[in-house]
């Protein structure tokens, strides 16, 4: 996580974790909601799509949940 | 009123029915507790058998009264022909009076007399539609099967589809049960792991002087470095080793 990255440059990096993780949408909200975030799924979703932004924390929390995800 | 042609054997299989929702809350043995009623009350069977199907037309579920009531419900599905998956997929009850005479479905009415099993009657299990636009929903089928050439009538007909309306109900609740509770699991988990996360956040803010954003950072830095759940860090700064919770399995 880079700290001088921009909101758009933060979500289409996780955009594009999201799509080569292959991750469904539904486990990966739950997941970002079991570790805080406060965003619904709907939100989630067109974030990804990059037609919506996520304030800072949620979109930490987001970048986070896919990289547990993914990773683990 | 068709409720005029409900035999005692029949009620008591309703009383049997419905009596499972409060003890019983596994599909499996309620499906061979219906196909156990069906057989006990539509006359001339010798066997009988429930299915669950789903959008896809696979059986999901499925119990029999026996062997070969088991074997002839396989072969419809290995096959993709049969009166249950007809019954199921035009939702509507369906009545085999001869199998070597029948033709809608060839291969399996064939097989099906090589094993003795002559007629056979099946009624689709239909849930009233949710909200109101789709009038019902096929969840499976309910049959029964006979040794002998027309054993089943108009009369069968009637009291399997009695039979079989609150039979899928009863499964339709079961299921919403199960997936409720699983539901209920998985968020009393999401919930216990966000709280420990939270209250960690709001420790390392206090601790580190640091904003709501600084904090979540410390956070999921260490949890990358260490390769260990977010979870399991929040923990740590909690100073709480990883125990299992009394109140949970």
């Amino acid at each position: 996580m880079n700290a001088d990255e921009t909101a758009e440059e933060q979500r289409e990096r996780s955009a594009a974790a999201y799509r080569s993780a292959g991750l469904a949408l539904e486990a990966l909200w739950l997941h970002y909601f079991s570790i805080g975030g406060d965003a619904g799924e709907l939100e989630i979703d067109a974030y990804l799509n990059r037609s919506y932004m996520l304030r800072p924390v949620q979109r930490d929390l987001l970048d986070h949940a896919i990289h547990e995800l993914d990773g683990h | 009123m068709r409720r005029e042609s409900v035999t005692g054997e029949l009620q008591a299989a309703f009383a049997r029915v419905s009596g499972l929702l409060l003890t019983e809350h596994v599909a499996g043995p309620a499906i061979a507790k219906i196909a156990q009623a069906a057989f006990e009350s539509i006359p001339g069977s010798i066997g009988a058998g429930a299915t669950l199907i789903d959008a896809q037309g696979r059986p999901t579920s499925r119990a029999s009264t026996g062997a070969l009531v088991e074997e002839a419900d396989q072969l419809q599905y290995e096959l993709g022909e049969g009166p249950c998956l007809a019954a199921w997929a035009h939702a509507a009850t369906v009545r085999m009076d001869d199998a070597t005479t029948e033709t809608r479905w060839p291969r399996w009415s064939e097989a099906s007399a090589e094993r003795g099993l002559l007629s056979c009657l099946s009624v689709p299990l239909l849930l009233p539609g949710g909200n109101g636009t789709r009038p019902t929903e096929a969840i499976g089928a309910l049959k029964v099967y006979s040794d002998r050439p027309n054993a089943f009538d108009a009369g069968s007909e009637r009291l399997l589809e009695l039979l079989a309306t609150p039979a899928a109900v009863m499964l339709a609740n079961i299921q919403a049960h199960e997936s409720a509770e699983q539901l209920s699991a998985a968020l009393k988990e999401s919930l216990h792991s966000r709280s420990v996360i939270d209250m960690a956040k709001g420790v390392l803010m206090e601790r580190l002087n640091l904003d709501e954003r600084g904090a979540l950072r410390a956070l999921t830095d260490r949890s990358r470095q260490e390769g260990a759940p977010l979870f399991a860090v929040a923990l740590s700064v909690l100073d709480r080793p990883a125990e299992p919770d009394p109140e949970r399995p």
